[in-house]
This record gives C-alpha cells, sequence and structure tokens, in this order.
C-alpha cells in the first residue's frame, strides 16, 4: 500500500467499516510511514474535538422570523382568494 | 413582507448535546416524511409549510453558522434559503434524492454565492486583527491539562474552521458537524465519494493542524 492508497482508505478505516484485511493493510503501512500515522492522529484528535463540541441551536424568533416573511398561506404560488374571485373571472391576463 | 432589518437578530445558543444530535435513523426517517410534506405544501395544505420549515430550521442555519461563523449572517440566509425552497418547491423530485439532500444543496450554493459575494469584505481584514483574534482565542482556550468539550469545543472548532477553505470547510461540516453520509455529500457537492473522502482527511488534518498552531488540547 502506498500513500495515496492510505488516504483514500483513511476515512472508512476511522469509521471503522473496512475489511479486516483492508485494516490490517493500513495499519501495516502507519508503522512503517510516520507521515500517513502522524495525518492519522491528527485526523482522530480533530474528530475527537468536533464530537465532543456542543450542537448549534438556531435562536428561537427564527422560526418566527421566517415564517413571517414566508407565511405558508402562500405556499406553492396559491393565489389569494380575493384575486381568484374577483380579478381572474374579468381579467384573462391575471391568470399569468 | 417584512425587511430583514426590521426584525430582530438575537444571538446563536448552544446545547450541551453532542454535535451530531440528528443520528442517521432520523436523518434516513425524515426521508418520506418530508416528501409527504413537499406533496401536501403543493396541494395548498397551509400547515404543511410550517412544520417544514420547523423541521429544518436548524440544519440549514447550524450549516450556515459553521460555514460563516456569524450568527446575524447564519439568519439571513437561512431566511433566503427558505424563499428559495418556497419559490422552487415545485421543481423537487422526491424520485432524484431527499428533500433533506436537495435544501443541503441549495443551502450550500447560496454560502459559495455569499462567500464570493463578501470576498473583497473579508479581504479588509488587517493581518494584524486576525493575529489578534487567534492569540486570544489561544489564552482563552489553552488549557493544556483540560479537555474541552460542550460550548467551548464547540468555539474553538468555530473559530478554526474559518482557518479552512470553503471546500474542506463545507466537507467536514456536513459529514462531522451534520452527519451526512458520503454518498448524500457527493450528491449535495456533485463530486465524486471519492473526492469527499479526500477533501475531508484533508479537511479534518488542517483543522487538527489549526488547532495545535492555536496550542489548544484537543
Amino acid at each position: 500500500m502506498n500513500c495515496a492508497d492510505f488516504e483514500i482508505l483513511l476515512c472508512d478505516y476511522l469509521d471503522g467499516t473496512l475489511a479486516e484485511e483492508r485494516r490490517h493493510e493500513i495499519e501495516r503501512h502507519m508503522e512503517t510511514c510516520a507521515s500517513c500515522a502522524a495525518l492519522t492522529a491528527d485526523v482522530r484528535s480533530a474528530l475527537g474535538l468536533m464530537e465532543r463540541a456542543a450542537a448549534v441551536e438556531p435562536p428561537a424568533e427564527l422560526l418566527t422570523r421566517i415564517l413571517h416573511v414566508i407565511p405558508g398561506n402562500n405556499a406553492a404560488g396559491k393565489r389569494p382568494w380575493w384575486r381568484r374571485r374577483w380579478i381572474e373571472p374579468i381579467l384573462p391576463w391575471a391568470w399569468l | 413582507m417584512a425587511s430583514v432589518a426590521q426584525l430582530a437578530a438575537p444571538q446563536a445558543k448552544w446545547t450541551w448535546a453532542p454535535a451530531c444530535a440528528a443520528t442517521e435513523g432520523s436523518w434516513r426517517n425524515r426521508v418520506d416524511s418530508d416528501a409527504q410534506l413537499v406533496e401536501r405544501c403543493l396541494s395548498g395544505d397551509e400547515t404543511a409549510w410550517e412544520d417544514l420549515v420547523r423541521q429544518h430550521t436548524r440544519r440549514v442555519y447550524s450549516i450556515c453558522y459553521r460555514f460563516t461563523g456569524r450568527d446575524s449572517e447564519s439568519q439571513d440566509l437561512s431566511q433566503e434559503v427558505f424563499l428559495r425552497i418556497f419559490r422552487n418547491l415545485r421543481s423537487f423530485r422526491s424520485g432524484e434524492g431527499s428533500f433533506g439532500v436537495w435544501l443541503t444543496r441549495l443551502t450550500r450554493n447560496l454560502l459559495i454565492d455569499n462567500y464570493r459575494r463578501t470576498r473583497a469584505e473579508r479581504a479588509t481584514d488587517s493581518i494584524e486583527e486576525q493575529l489578534g483574534m487567534l492569540e486570544e482565542k489561544t489564552v482563552a482556550f489553552g488549557h493544556a491539562d483540560s479537555v474541552l468539550a460542550g460550548r467551548e469545543a464547540s468555539e474553538v472548532i468555530q473559530n478554526a474552521l474559518r482557518r479552512l477553505s470553503p471546500e474542506l470547510r463545507e466537507t467536514v461540516i456536513l459529514r462531522d458537524l451534520e452527519e451526512m453520509e458520503y454518498r448524500e455529500i457527493a450528491q449535495v457537492l456533485n463530486v465524486p465519494e471519492g473526492t469527499v473522502k479526500s477533501r475531508l482527511n484533508r479537511g479534518r488534518a488542517e483543522l487538527a493542524r489549526v488547532l495545535k498552531r492555536q496550542k489548544v488540547a484537543i
């Protein structure tokens, strides 16, 4: 295994989804390649920190704000009742 | 329609739950209900739109916030994402992928557009300012004898993510912070899965190097 092959398999190795034989190949390569071993250690530590990080939650007001600006009563281009009742019957272009 | 400026812009909140709150299972189970909600929206069901927005606001805001690092900008972008979804709902084809992937692709495209548009603005930040920020974070979080977690870890990551190129940053956010599958990320970014994995390796390694430079104990 060379370093390019190693990099392709690294994600699956860290996910634990590699077949045993492939996993052993990765581990043997790390024993002989200091830079790939260092890369793995760096990636592992970054992953560990991200796993421990708190999730970002939107401010509660954001939902209200979005629904205020884009209300559902006009979903999918539904035309307002007054337009359907009064304008469209008399003006053919109003359907457009 | 109210303007963005007329509306309040409260601060982002953090929770102590793990970063990847939505599990792979819940993401998958959502696919069917999303398709139904879209159908209901298109048939004129007024509550369906509200449900759709309610279910996806966290993901959209979280991606925007992780990418930009700014609450106010993330709220504006989240609103713009839902406006685009609203206008383009008829173009969503459930047979061509999940609503979640479609929504994430739209969010990502908007973020990249915004990144390009604001490039000049960011370039005006002086090197001194950036160094100052770096030192400040090092002082605040550089406790070599303690393990970072929760909100502190989240802020450290946020600061480090800003130093990644957009293509590495978006890949790390989608995989490690939003827990999307490689196949889904490949669909969002329109690149092969191998490219996603390669960017992910480089992004994670770069993130670790940034944190080391900041002398953060990870």
